[in-house]
């Protein structure tokens, strides 16, 4: 073979492997969709930010057809495999054809579950949609929107954790939506204004609930009357071990009474405090008890009410104290430990009275009160030295100002010779 | 009376040794100017009494203060909590600081403004310089030494100013730090800084500063130029003036009494090198006028980083007013001539106080 046959061979094979380079990262489907009217151009524009355009997925891998193709497909030709977009009842399977897969989704993110469509399958959206082919519940997309799919984490995920109460609201909030379904679509509502909304929505604090901690997400279902105390326990893990020990425990099963939602409600869970107990206007045990001193369940709620205002009391003073003290220059920073000690025991003793025994909060409480006498004396000194030190500059001053009084008047003696 | 007649054998038994009736000769003799002007003359003494008290609280601070990281800031906590009067002594020390470089800037542009730093007294004025940088070296290594959460941020700021010098400014941080952070080895040179080298320069030099103030006596003020002689009053120096100056140093010692009585200083939070740094990070107030004139200048001034351009024109004007003495001679005796120089000194003093109050409004 001389040597002008193999510059030529080389050449072509070089470019062949171009062409056919070219040719693999050629999209036809966004170049005519995004010059298509709005309907079909959007995906198209909206895909530019997907998660799965980012790990190199392009239209036909999840929708079929030939990519390569220039003109118009053709959706009934088999040899194309062009899927189009699936109905809302087929969008689960659709989705699960990959995320199912864990042999294949492995390649991409080893950590995602795969099991996403078994657990739809047994949440209520799931039923309605696979069973009873109601297409207005949701579905994958309802929430992680389509076509500009992001990463859970991304903050501008519609199911990141700031954002997920609004996406639910979205269908759950919407009377019309809702109507046929019996159940109320005041929860976001309720949510915004509650202690975990609070918290999730106006500081940003991703570790507070959102709806799907405890209603689940892919296998969201209702949160049933037995199981309540063991979704709150997920977090509120003392609360829950000490309810399900108390008396209270079997009591509320027997009324079939919701444990933690009886006396803190659901959606919107306020910050509890002590006046949740007792016989006050915003008494908890209220709700079951006659609100009488003479009724033994006020009554306990009455006395674990006492020990916990107690604490709460000389915790309040002493912060004054220490916080006067401080003002006034003294160093205080060990007396804040104690302060903090005596908090965390307030916290513990508000813990405790789920377990419903006045003993046991009495005992729990009992170091911080200790501790707080302690404060409040130690505090009491530093006032003192405070007022110490003004009567010491005092004297010191007066002394100051005698000898110069004394200079002066020997200047003045010196200079009238 | 016996009292008196064993002061007498005392007095009169180191008299005949030192000759100490000469040096009160000496001193009776030595004529102060009096006139509108005369206030100023008691700042320098004022500053002197306040180094004293700095060197007298300083060494009691010693006796309870561990530099290092893990003890700074405890050994502080525990002397202002737990030893009487401990509290006193480092409210003493941190105000007594403070007023004593405000004296010292009052006493420097009291000089400029009465024109004392001319002949013969250029060296008295370039002297006087050392010690005032000498003081704000004081201030800024003693800054670090309580080892709270603003001390440490604050020298981790001034120290990378140091770093935007060109070729060098890498090399300057690590010998001031002791490498590449602000951490236990940056404590140790600023203690040993604070409480050995800088004493021992700053003696030498106050020493050099009041000899000269001794052979060449008080400046005279310039409106004395044109006065008859039987016109200028004076007083000795001794007992007069000195007495005067002990009232006024009873004064301060009452002040700083008082301000540590009513404006402790606080001992703030621990510094952790691993947070972050908090709001309102500010160096000591006499600083503050060079940080903000830093703070506002852009990124890049030309082609060069805007930080060094303000260091650079910040030493600039150091040096030249380091050296006003030696080429602050063309305006000679004519008054007109040397109201120019009055008016940059009143230019400069405008620029520390405005710059000083809008960093304080602004962080």
């Amino acid at each position: 073979m001389d040597r002008k046959k193999i510059i030529s061979a080389v050449a072509l094979v070089i470019l062949a492997a171009a062409a056919g380079l070219a040719a693999a990262t050629v999209n036809n489907c966004t170049v005519c969709h995004s010059k298509l009217m709005k309907k079909y151009s959007t995906p198209a524009k909206l895909y530019q930010s997907d998660i799965h355009n980012q790990a190199g997925l392009i239209c036909s891998d999840c929708h079929g057809g030939n990519p390569l193709q220039t003109v118009r497909h053709d959706r009934k030709d088999p040899s194309q495999h062009f899927l189009g977009a699936p109905k809302p009842e087929e969008i689960p399977a659709f989705c699960d054809r990959c995320h199912g897969n864990a042999d294949y989704m492995k390649q991409y993110n080893p950590s995602l579950p795969v099991d996403q469509l078994v657990k739809y399958r047994t949440s209520r959206h799931g039923h309605l949609l696979l069973e009873n082919g109601d297409t207005r519940v949701a579905s994958c997309v309802s929430c992680h929107s389509v076509h500009d799919i992001r990463q859970v984490r991304d903050p501008a995920s519609p199911v990141y954790a700031t954002n997920i109460p609004h996406t639910c609201s979205v269908c759950h909030s919407d009377p019309g939506h809702m109507a046929g379904y019996g159940i109320p679509t005041n929860q976001y509502e309720q949510y915004t204004q509650s202690v975990h909304g609070v918290a999730l929505l106006q500081r940003g604090d991703v570790g507070a609930p959102a709806c799907n901690d405890c209603h689940g997400n892919h296998g969201a279902i209702p949160v049933e009357v037995l199981n309540i105390a063991q979704v709150c326990g997920l977090c509120h893990v003392n609360n829950e071990k000490l309810y399900r020990e108390s008396f209270h425990a079997q009591i509320f099963e027997d009324l079939d009474s919701p444990g933690c939602e009886t006396c803190h409600g659901n959606h919107g869970v306020q910050h509890p405090d002590q006046s949740m107990l007792g016989l006050g206007d915003n008494s908890a045990c209220g709700n079951c008890h006659e609100k009488s001193a003479e009724d033994p369940g006020s009554a306990l709620g009455l006395s674990m009410k006492n020990v916990l205002d107690s604490l709460n009391l000389v915790l309040d003073e002493d912060t004054r104290l220490v916080e006067l003290a401080g003002n006034q220059g003294m160093e205080t920073s060990e007396l804040g430990f104690n302060l903090r000690d005596i908090r965390q025991s307030l916290i513990e003793a508000r813990t405790t009275i789920h377990s419903f025994d006045d003993e046991r909060v009495r005992k729990v409480a009992e170091p911080g009160i200790a501790l707080a006498v302690q404060v409040r004396e130690s505090a009491g000194r530093l006032l003192g030295e405070h007022e110490k030190r003004r009567w010491w500059l005092g004297g010191a001053t007066l002394v100051l100002i005698a000898l110069i009084l004394g200079v002066y008047l020997k200047l003045r003696e010196i200079e009238s010779r | 009376m016996p009292l008196k007649k064993y002061y007498d054998q005392a007095y009169g038994w180191v008299n005949e040794r030192i000759d100490v009736d000469g040096i009160i000769g000496f001193m009776r003799h030595k004529e102060v100017p009096i006139s509108t002007h005369s206030i100023w003359y008691y700042f320098g003494g004022i500053s002197l009494f306040l180094f004293l008290v700095q060197v007298t609280s300083g060494i009691l601070l010693l006796m309870y203060y561990r530099p290092g990281p893990e003890s700074s800031y405890e050994s502080l906590q525990f002397l202002v909590s737990k030893v009487h009067f401990g509290w006193l002594v480092r409210d003493l020390h941190s105000w007594s600081a403070n007023l004593m470089v405000l004296c010292v800037f009052i006493h420097m542009f009291s000089v400029f403004f009465m024109k004392s730093y001319r002949k013969p007294r250029e060296m008295t004025w370039m002297s006087g310089m050392v010690l005032l940088g000498l003081c704000l070296g004081f201030g800024f290594s003693g800054y670090l030494l309580p080892w709270n959460e603003l001390s440490f941020f604050a020298t981790k700021v001034g120290t990378d100013m140091a770093g935007s010098l060109p070729a060098v400014g890498d090399f300057i941080v690590r010998v001031i730090r002791g490498g590449p952070d602000v951490t236990g080895a940056t404590l140790s040179r600023f203690f040993g800084i604070h409480v050995a080298v800088l004493p021992g320069i700053f003696t030498l030099v106050l020493a050099f500063h009041l000899f000269l103030l001794q052979r060449q006596g008080m400046s005279q003020p310039l409106s004395w130029d044109k006065l008859p002689a039987g016109e200028k009053k004076t007083m000795p120096f001794f007992p007069n003036f000195v007495l005067r100056e002990l009232m006024f140093w009873m004064f301060a010692l009452a002040v700083i009494n008082a301000l540590a009585v009513f404006f402790p200083w606080e001992l703030g939070v621990k510094a952790d090198p691993f947070a972050s740094a908090p709001a309102g990070i500010k160096p000591e107030w006499y600083f503050m006028f060079m940080f903000q004139t830093l703070k506002f200048l852009p990124p890049t001034i030309g082609s060069i980083e805007g930080e060094l351009v303000g260091l650079a024109v910040f030493s600039l004007g150091g040096l030249l007013w380091l050296t006003l003495p030696l080429w602050d001679r063309w305006t000679g005796t004519d008054a007109a001539k040397a109201r120019y120089i009055s008016w940059i000194g009143v230019a400069i003093v405008g620029f520390i106080i405005v710059m000083t109050m809008i960093g304080y409004a602004l962080s």
